[in-house]
């Protein structure tokens, strides 16, 4: 009996921590996207003001223009308030619109004030430039973001497959399981190497051969060896 | 006589029907118990094995570690890094 409720409490601490990690990898993921978007979101703000400036200096009318962009702002701040991936992606789509409505209302102006291309671009470039600092900035921090997430995400399912591995002592493909998680705990410089390159290809080859031997050690636990 | 050989012919046919052949050394005496008998354990159908299957008389999943419920969560992670750079479309930005 004593031995039944310990293996209940074993199970459901299981569960928990499982269930935990699982939210917590969501949350390390969402904070990615939140700081790549917070970056993508303030060179639109920036360039969609010095396009909206531009109309004003060639007599254009800017109140779409200004409600576009008010609209996009308003849309840019709900997206931080999504909890899951598909949420923001909804949210993206909707900020995604508003920029679109404004991009349209400005070639509109455009034309029927007979703008001048190069000095639209110039008004632009200035203002691009005169945000790089913040830019710059905001891209380290995404960089940081992603870097310290991957890995974490990384270390939480390392954790997570080991505990799992440990349990299965009797398992028919124990060796296996032991050697293909050695394979995946190998993996972790060559990640954090991916990560610090910031090449996309590079992280993207390295997580996706994580991911891979992950789905191997799956097939192992599940019996097929 | 020759009903006397007839009759040794039957009785060696009736004899070698009811001797059951011999069980060579190390052939599978598992499936002559049951699954509690074999220390295993039955899984029903929402339960798998994740260890070996043991040859049973009562039961065709007699496993010889604990069954799991399918849905459970003993599942390996799957590496979930989340989307990288989907979102860049908003803005082309690289």
């Amino acid at each position: 009996m004593r031995r039944m409720l310990l293996l209940f409490l074993l199970i459901s601490l299981m569960f928990y921590t499982a269930s935990a990690q699982m939210d917590d990898n969501l949350r390390l993921q969402l904070e990615v996207r939140f700081a790549n978007l917070d970056r993508i979101a303030k060179a639109l703000d920036v360039s969609m003001d010095a396009l909206a400036s531009y109309i004003a200096s060639i007599n254009g009318d800017t109140s779409k223009l200004k409600e576009f962009k008010s609209g996009f702002e308003s849309k840019a701040a709900d997206l931080k308030t999504a909890k899951s991936n598909l949420e923001i992606d909804s949210k993206a789509k909707a900020t995604a619109e508003k920029v679109g409505f404004f991009w349209e209302e400005y070639k509109v102006q455009f034309d029927a004030n007979k703008g001048n291309l190069f000095l639209a671009l110039k008004q632009l470039s200035d203002a691009l430039k005169a945000a790089k600092p913040e830019l710059d900035s905001m891209t380290g921090k995404y960089w940081q973001v992603r870097k310290d997430n991957a890995l974490q995400i990384y270390d939480n399912d390392v954790e997570a497959a080991q505990k799992i591995v440990d349990l299965l002592q009797k398992h028919k493909c124990k060796t296996q399981m032991d050697s293909k998680l050695e394979e995946i705990k190998s993996s972790r410089s060559e990640l954090e190497s991916a990560l610090y390159s910031k090449n996309e290809i590079q992280i993207i080859n390295t997580q996706s051969k994580i991911i891979l031997l992950a789905q191997q050690l799956g097939d192992f636990a599940a019996g097929k060896c | 006589m020759k009903t006397v050989y007839v009759f040794i012919f039957l009785l060696l046919v009736i004899l070698a029907g009811c001797v059951k052949p011999a069980q060579l050394p190390g052939e599978n005496n598992q499936a002559k118990k049951n699954c509690a008998a074999l220390n295993g354990f039955a899984c029903k159908s929402n339960e798998e094995c994740r260890g070996s299957l043991l040859q049973s008389l009562d039961s065709k999943n007699c496993c010889n570690i604990k069954c799991i419920a399918k849905t459970d969560s003993m599942e390996i992670p799957k590496f979930d890094f989340g989307k990288t750079d989907g979102d860049n479309a908003l803005g082309e930005l690289k």
